[in-house]
């Protein structure tokens, strides 16, 4: 059985986890982090938030995830295997900036249809990613002296 | 030397936190945030409200946020804090005007999860900001006196 973690961050998108908790894959099965979702899974286990998030990560080896930044770049640090789904209700279309980049980057899966939500798990499944490689923030020594210039 | 860190929930705050493992900071430092999901040690926090919440824009934030400019920010920030270092969302437009309009320094360091787009903020905090650093090389096409610094 292969439990994948799906998260969605601080806000709610309660269509990408009503559509998942319903979905009937054999050998699979879901974990959701619902945020402050109005709907509540009844067909699989999960939390609103937790502070054991970082912890937790490290039990689950697929994600399907909003394409919020901060946890893209938290899984790809983590080599895990992501399946983005943008939330496209969200005021400003910068999940679409980070998701396009995944994609071109074969870093990981993209899918903007909730009617395909299933096709691409089973893509996920099978997802070779490429090796997510950073060039890590270098400006820190340069804003501290223009700071006590 | 009082450094005024600026970051919304979310991404921006995650920015927040790895920049801060990487710098050294005041005892004095302060945080502005929109919403206060948790302390940071030596750092004293303050909630502004959301200015514009990820639904969209409601009038009630706005008044809460003039109310919040009012009472906390230009007392406790403008009047106080020497530099501002800005990771957006819009709640840092405000303030980094009145810091360069009364001669301190702003910084900015553009949102991670931009590419090839302008983000609102960062339309704003172009013109405002002493230095505006870009976390994505693809950004320098579309902000070209920005200073690329490698992502966090």
């Amino acid at each position: 059985m292969i439990t994948v973690f799906v998260t969605v961050g601080t806000f709610k998108f309660d269509l990408l986890i009503k559509s998942l908790d319903y979905l009937k894959i054999d050998g699979v099965n879901f974990f959701f982090q619902i945020g402050s979702g109005d709907y509540i899974p009844i067909n699989n286990p999960y939390v609103r938030y937790t502070n054991e998030y970082n912890k937790l990560v490290n039990n689950y080896d697929f994600f399907i995830t909003h394409a919020g930044a901060g946890n893209i770049y938290h899984l790809l640090e983590l080599n895990k295997r992501i399946l983005i789904f943008p939330n496209l209700n969200r005021v400003d279309n910068h999940q679409l900036d980070i998701a396009n980049y995944v994609e071109k980057n074969n870093l990981g899966i993209i899918e903007k249809n909730i009617h395909n939500l299933q096709d691409s798990l089973m893509r996920l499944l099978n997802f070779q990613a490429k090796k997510y490689v950073k060039k890590d923030f270098f400006k820190t020594k340069e804003i501290f002296q223009y700071i006590y210039s | 030397m009082k450094i005024v860190y600026i970051a919304g929930q979310g991404g921006h705050l995650a920015q927040f936190e790895r920049f801060k493992k990487l710098a050294v900071h005041g005892k004095n430092d302060i945080l502005l945030t929109d919403i206060k999901r948790k302390d940071f040690v030596g750092l004293d926090v303050i909630e502004c409200g959301e200015l514009r919440p990820k639904t969209g824009f409601n009038l009630a934030g706005a008044i809460k946020y003039a109310f919040n400019l009012l009472f906390i920010i230009y007392p406790k920030i403008i009047r106080q804090g020497d530099v501002v270092i800005s990771f957006g969302p819009g709640i840092a437009i405000l303030p980094a005007f009145l810091f360069k309009i009364t001669n301190k320094k702003v910084i900015h360091i553009e949102t991670w999860s931009r590419f090839e787009t302008k983000s609102l903020t960062g339309r704003f905090m172009y013109k405002l900001a002493d230095k505006f650093y870009i976390q994505n090389e693809g950004l320098l096409n579309i902000y070209p006196k920005s200073i690329y610094s490698g992502r966090l």
